[in-house]
This record gives C-alpha cells, sequence and structure tokens, in this order.
C-alpha cells in the first residue's frame, strides 16, 4: 500500500532524533468524540422513539432532525387571533397577528427577516396541536409551555381600550392559493388580566 | 492536498461562507428583536420552561446573563462584529479562533434559549462553527483537522439523503402537491411559483421528485472526482438559491454551501485513493501478466 496515502490519515510526527512519536492521546480523544458525536447524529435521523429518546439530553439543539418538509410537508398557514372583553362586558372583534407578511420574491433570498418569528409561530401551534391530541384536559393544555408563550404574547400587545380578559385562537387555510374559509383549529380559555 | 497550507485553505473558505450566513441572520435578529424580549413570541423567562435543564439547576444561571432581554442584543452585536472580522481578516490565527470561537459560543446560546424559530440552517451553522473551533484549537494536528473534514462533509450528505429518503416515502412529492402546496403557503410559499405549479401540474410531479432524487443521491458526490463534484456542489448551491429564491429560507444557502469546501476536500482524498488503489491494481496485474 502507498506510504503517503496513510500518512493522510495517520499523522505520524517525527522528532528531532528522527524516531516516529506515539499517536497523541488527546487527538484520539477528539476523533472519537467526533466519531460519537455523528453516530448520534445518524441515529437520530430515524423517528423511532428508541433513537428519539437521545434527545432529551440535547439541550444545545446539536443532533439535528434533517428531513427538511418530509414526508408530509406543512401546506397550510396558521393563524393566530385575539379578542379582548372590554370593561362595560362587550367583546372586541377578532384581530389576526400577522407573523409573515407577504414578501417581495426579489429580495427574500436575501433579506427576510419576518421568517424566524413566522418559524416559531409556526413550531409553537405545531407543538401545542400534539400536546392537544396526548392530553385532552384543559388544565393541562394551558399549562403547556407553547400555549403560555402564545398567552404572554397575546396579553403584552399594546391596546387602545380598557379590557379586562382576552382569549385568542388559532386557524389553519390551506395557503393564500386556495379559496376554502379557514377552520379553527383551537380556541383558548378566557384569561383574566 | 494534505499539506497544512491547503487544510487552512479549506477553514478558511468553510468560515467565509459561514460568517456571510451569520452576518445575514445576525443583522435580521437585530431588526426584529422585539420578539426576544419579555413579552415577544421568543421571551425567555417562559421558552425556558420548556426544558428541565434550563427551568433550574445552575444552567440557567449560567445562561442568564448572556440570553436575557436586552443581553442577547449585544450576544447578537458581537457575533455580528466576530462574522465582519471573518469576512474582511485574512491573518491573525489567534483573533480568528477568538471569533469562531465567539460565534459557536453565541450559536449554542441561541440553540439553548429557545427551541422555538431555529430551523436546519441555524443547526448546521452551529455544527460548523463547533466544528472549526475543534480543529482550530488543534491546528498543529492534521489528522484532527482531516477528521473534522470529514465530519462536516459527512454531515452535510447525511442532511441531504436523510431528506430525500424522507420525501421517498411521502406520497405529497411523488403525486406534486407537496412542491405547489408549500410554495402555497403565505410562510414559505410564493404565489407566482405556486400558481404556475398548481397550472402544470406534470411539472410540479416532476420537481417533487426531482428534487428527492437529487437530495438522495447527493452523498455520491464523495466518490466522485473533479470537474464532475464540482457540477454537483454548484448543482447544491443553484438548489439553494432556488430555495431562497421562491421560499424566502435565505440562511439555508450560506449555511449548507458552507460545507461544500469540505465535500470537495473529502471526495479529492476519497478519488485520490480510489484512483491509487486502481492504479496498483492494474499494476499487479501487469507484472503477473509478464511473469506468465
Amino acid at each position: 500500500m502507498n506510504k503517503r496515502l496513510f500518512c493522510s490519515f495517520q499523522q505520524r510526527e517525527t522528532s528531532k532524533r528522527g524516531a516516529i512519536k506515539p499517536f497523541p492521546l488527546l487527538d484520539g480523544i477528539i476523533a472519537a468524540f467526533i466519531v460519537v458525536w455523528f453516530g448520534l447524529c445518524v441515529a437520530t435521523q430515524f423517528p423511532q422513539d428508541v433513537f428519539q429518546r437521545v434527545r432529551r439530553w440535547d439541550i444545545f439543539h446539536l443532533l439535528p432532525r434533517w428531513s427538511f418538509f418530509a414526508p408530509r410537508p406543512l401546506t397550510s398557514d396558521y393563524h393566530f387571533l385575539y379578542r379582548d372583553s372590554l370593561v362595560d362586558g362587550t367583546h372586541t372583534d377578532w384581530t389576526e397577528v400577522q407573523f409573515s407578511p407577504p414578501r417581495s420574491s426579489l429580495l427574500s433570498w436575501l433579506w427576510n427577516p419576518e421568517k424566524r418569528q413566522a418559524k416559531a409561530f409556526c413550531d409553537l401551534v405545531s407543538d401545542l396541536m400534539q400536546h392537544q391530541r396526548l392530553h385532552h384536559d384543559e388544565t393541562s393544555i394551558q399549562l403547556a409551555v407553547p400555549y403560555l408563550m402564545l398567552l404572554n404574547y397575546i396579553t403584552n400587545l399594546p391596546r387602545s381600550s380598557n379590557w379586562t380578559h382576552t382569549q385568542f385562537m388559532l386557524m389553519t387555510s390551506p395557503g393564500e392559493l386556495s379559496t376554502e374559509a379557514p377552520t379553527p383549529l383551537m380556541l383558548s380559555g378566557v384569561h383574566q388580566l | 492536498m494534505n499539506d497544512r497550507r491547503s487544510l487552512d485553505g479549506v477553514f478558511k473558505a468553510i468560515e467565509r461562507l459561514s460568517a456571510i450566513g451569520v452576518l445575514l441572520t445576525s443583522v435580521e435578529m437585530l431588526s426584529k428583536s422585539k420578539h426576544f424580549n419579555d413579552t415577544g413570541l421568543m421571551s425567555w423567562p417562559v421558552s425556558r420552561l420548556y426544558r428541565i435543564d434550563t427551568t433550574r439547576g445552575k444552567l440557567p444561571q449560567i445562561l442568564k446573563p448572556f440570553v436575557s432581554y436586552p443581553a442577547i442584543n449585544g450576544v447578537i452585536v458581537l457575533r455580528l462584529l466576530a462574522a465582519l472580522f471573518l469576512l474582511t481578516n485574512r491573518r491573525g490565527k489567534r483573533a480568528r479562533t477568538a471569533a469562531v470561537a465567539g460565534i459557536a459560543a453565541s450559536s449554542v446560546m441561541l440553540s439553548a434559549r429557545s427551541p422555538y424559530g431555529l430551523d436546519g440552517a441555524d443547526q448546521m451553522i452551529t455544527i460548523t462553527f463547533l466544528t472549526v473551533l475543534i480543529a482550530r484549537l488543534r491546528s498543529g494536528s492534521a489528522f484532527v483537522q482531516q477528521v473534522c473534514l470529514w465530519f462536516l462533509a459527512l454531515q452535510s450528505c447525511l442532511s441531504y439523503i436523510t431528506a430525500g429518503v424522507a420525501k421517498a416515502f411521502g406520497s405529497m412529492w411523488s403525486d406534486g402537491t407537496a412542491m405547489s402546496g408549500i410554495l402555497g403557503t403565505n410562510q414559505y410559499g410564493n404565489r407566482a411559483v405556486g400558481q404556475f405549479l398548481q397550472k402544470h401540474p406534470k411539472l410540479a410531479i416532476w420537481s417533487g421528485k426531482g428534487v428527492t432524487f437529487w437530495e438522495s443521491v447527493f452523498p455520491v458526490v464523495l466518490i466522485l472526482p473533479r470537474p464532475i463534484s464540482d457540477l454537483f456542489v454548484w448543482s447544491g448551491a443553484a438548489f439553494h438559491l432556488g430555495i431562497a429564491l421562491t421560499m424566502g429560507l435565505n440562511d439555508f444557502l450560506w449555511a449548507f454551501v458552507a460545507t461544500y469546501p469540505a465535500i470537495l476536500f473529502c471526495s479529492e482524498e476519497t478519488t485520490s485513493v480510489l484512483g491509487k488503489l486502481l492504479l496498483l491494481k492494474r499494476k499487479r496485474l501487469y507484472s503477473y501478466r509478464q511473469q506468465m
């Protein structure tokens, strides 16, 4: 086998006297760490619970899931609406919060700051829907972190009138090219402020 | 290809391409920093409840001075300055290592801060800078640097093959409804392209199948000789540019294209090994024939 070929992988440094230095332990540890990291990355691509359990310890999101838009991509939009109860007992109309205003396709390859909050909102709704499927009682849903995050956001929006309570609603629509009307996904509880 | 100078060149190319992505996303984050405040959609006091590790114990105390609002803005500004430094300075190994460390640390902090709003590009940037940091800290070892480049190349190939194979399992990618469906949404859509694909369902079917096939076979690039491997990575750059133009996912362009120098390096290594093996086999065959 060609000597140079092996040297590219087995770094053998020679000392001043010409003796071959032993393989540095630190390099071996680093290589082992990277191999384990990559092995975990491969394992967590599989949807089975046994592989996904590893993610419990992945605080820094170093084990990505690379199945972009697959196998079933999201082909609908989510909508976030809220209404307030006023001091006189009446309700305001439902108001929609827009996280992803229509983009200019010519510039979006360079500048698209809205994508992050749009993604955050989409993630929150997806998580909340999953939570709703698993836990049917209202208290559990209202204590879910995505629910609290949406409630935290909605209660802190600037308002002009006197209000005492608020409520939000999540809706879905089959994209802007469709003429179908949006359908409700979830109606929150009424929250006092 | 194995001398230190060329390895350093590969890492610099990776750093610069990733730095463009970091610069871009940092400016975008700062322009919408209201979402990071305590009442925003990505509020730290609420989002930290998502994990037990960030709710109690020492980790939230360590993270708080960096990820709470408005400190997070300072971290993003430092991240932006580090990316600018990597783009504008060619020399200064220690300063470059410090800039890489700064971006890696800020990426890790942003990841731990909130799982909401992070995408694959953010994850690839975090992985890239952590790997480059390891290589920079062991710059004296060509072995560690090569391992790091192989890790990045394989990670990139893993991302494409996973996306491709997962699409192959989804019927929406073969019947054309995935492409027109995604492009029909407000979040990732493009009205003109979406309408065009709805009017031309055959094109939607073939573009869905084309993306599935291209992503699934992408790892082949690692055994392709130049210039075919160059063509493959250019097709990757065109693919991400197309996604950025139609879907607005501009950060994916820089995050994934930044891994291509590592892919080209590894492809050259593999083809050189394969070439030498073939040559060796031919020589043996030749000497065997002569002995006969």
